[in-house]
């Protein structure tokens, strides 16, 4: 057998040994909670985790299935006593046909949502960073919309939705007034 | 089933899989733009030191984004057209998926793809220089990741309450981010949604026992796992699940004739 057959079939085995080695951990990632290392592991699918709408929060939270929204107000500069009725900036799209096959904004729009459903979500003993990614991402998106005059604030809230029926209305959190 | 039939077939789908979801990305990287909600500016914020490093500015650069979407959807094709020659298509494509992975930015069905892309890989390279036990490493991790996946995701099921009763699927499907009106329609009524839960709950932790089914009966368990993509890509409008997932069957096929024949039962 020529060198170069062996030495090919022996890599083959030490691959196989790796893929063996990689599905044994991939069965053990799935009773562990992730950690930083782990989530680059997850992501890159070496070490994977699959829990597809599973996940451990399911069932703790009573609002773990809620539909959360972002809305924005305006209010003249040290007069907060007047704002104007609140707009809606970000919210779930209505699902169309399409959606089945073509659904491109779906990644950038779940991730606005994650972060509101960060702060939304926040325990209330664990006041949100203003200086936070999710909070200046939410910040940003309601300035983009809302557009106020130089001479005007803007608040922003996160609220939660139920269902399609009733759809109970639940303030999770209000922001500061911020200027431009 | 030759090796090289059933790379085709992993190839052709993840191929569509890679398509849709590099167009998806090209359509969607102007949200991503800087000065916008999504932009890289806001991420530099924070002083971590990766988020201060020169190719963090790249990987979140819109055009950057745009580029990546373009090439995957390129390489899609690639894979439709030409699945014979996957090897640099499928490297490209790993590629890729890890610079989306180290961006943060993947999903699920991201995950599958990255899992075929391995296995592919493999499976291309024992073709290539003639080693069965590289193709069936390759067949190994596919088929071992997709049965691990569905046992996994229908025991975390099993475990919730909410699952077991049926509102955790009434919550998801009545919901406007993971449900649409006809879905929400269906689980209304207690009886309708637990027999959902359930029928998701048993094929998912059963899956592995499929395994052992003769190869046309694991083909037609295969086919009612794609229905039930294609019925979540309708309700839940997860669009690129389905194809993600359908790459994984022909090498779930391979695994499932070979563990029959260890086993004395093929």
């Amino acid at each position: 057998m020529p060198l170069s057959v062996a030495l090919a079939e022996q890599l083959a085995q030490i691959v196989l040994a790796g893929v063996a080695i990689l599905l044994t951990a991939s069965v053990l990632q799935q009773f562990r909670t992730v950690g930083p290392k782990g989530h680059l592991l997850d992501a890159l699918a070496l070490v994977p985790q699959w829990k597809f709408f599973a996940q451990d929060a399911v069932g703790l939270d009573p609002d773990w299935s809620d539909d959360w929204h972002v809305l924005a107000r305006v209010a003249a500069i040290g007069d907060a006593t007047r704002p104007t009725p609140w707009q809606p900036v970000i919210a779930p799209a209505v699902r169309s046909g399409w959606h089945f096959i073509w659904n491109p904004h779906g990644r950038s729009q779940a991730q606005l949502l994650a972060y509101a459903e960060m702060l939304g979500r926040a325990h209330p003993a664990e006041p949100i960073n203003p200086a936070g990614l999710a909070y200046l991402t939410l910040l940003r998106a309601c300035f983009d919309v809302v557009s106020p005059d130089r001479d005007q604030a803007l608040q922003f809230a996160v609220v939660a939705t139920r269902g399609r029926h009733e759809r109970p209305v639940f303030l999770r959190y209000l922001s500061l007034w911020h200027v431009r | 089933m030759s090796a090289e039939l059933v790379l085709e077939a992993t190839c052709r789908m993840l191929g569509a899989w890679a398509f849709l979801s590099g167009a998806g990305w090209l359509v969607d990287a102007p949200q991503w733009a800087g000065g916008g909600p999504l932009g890289r500016d806001l991420h530099r914020l924070r002083r971590s030191r990766w988020t201060q490093w020169r190719p963090f500015d790249l990987l979140h650069d819109s055009r950057f984004l745009a580029l990546l979407g373009g090439i995957q959807a390129a390489l899609g094709l690639w894979l439709v057209l030409l699945p014979g020659q996957p090897l640099i298509a499928l490297v490209a494509l790993g590629l890729i998926g890890a610079t989306q992975a180290l961006r943060g930015a993947n999903d699920g069905s991201d995950k599958v793809a990255m899992v075929v892309i391995a296995g592919g890989l493999l499976q291309a390279a024992g073709i290539a220089l003639d080693q069965p036990v590289l193709t069936f490493a390759g067949a190994l991790w596919i088929g071992g990741q997709l049965t691990l996946a569905y046992a996994t995701a229908g025991i975390a099921k099993l475990r919730h309450a909410v699952w077991r009763n049926g509102t955790a699927i009434q919550g998801v499907l009545s919901s406007y981010m993971h449900g649409c009106g006809w879905a929400a329609r269906v689980v209304r009524a207690n009886g309708p949604a637990k027999l959902l839960a359930w029928s998701v709950i048993v094929l998912e932790v059963l899956f592995p026992l499929a395994l052992l089914l003769p190869t046309s009966w694991l083909a037609v368990v295969l086919g009612l796992f794609l229905l039930f993509h294609l019925a979540i890509a309708a309700a839940m409008g997860l669009h690129t699940y389905p194809l993600a997932f359908a790459a994984t069957y022909p090498a779930t096929l391979v695994l499932g004739q070979w563990l029959r024949i260890r086993l004395g039962i093929g």
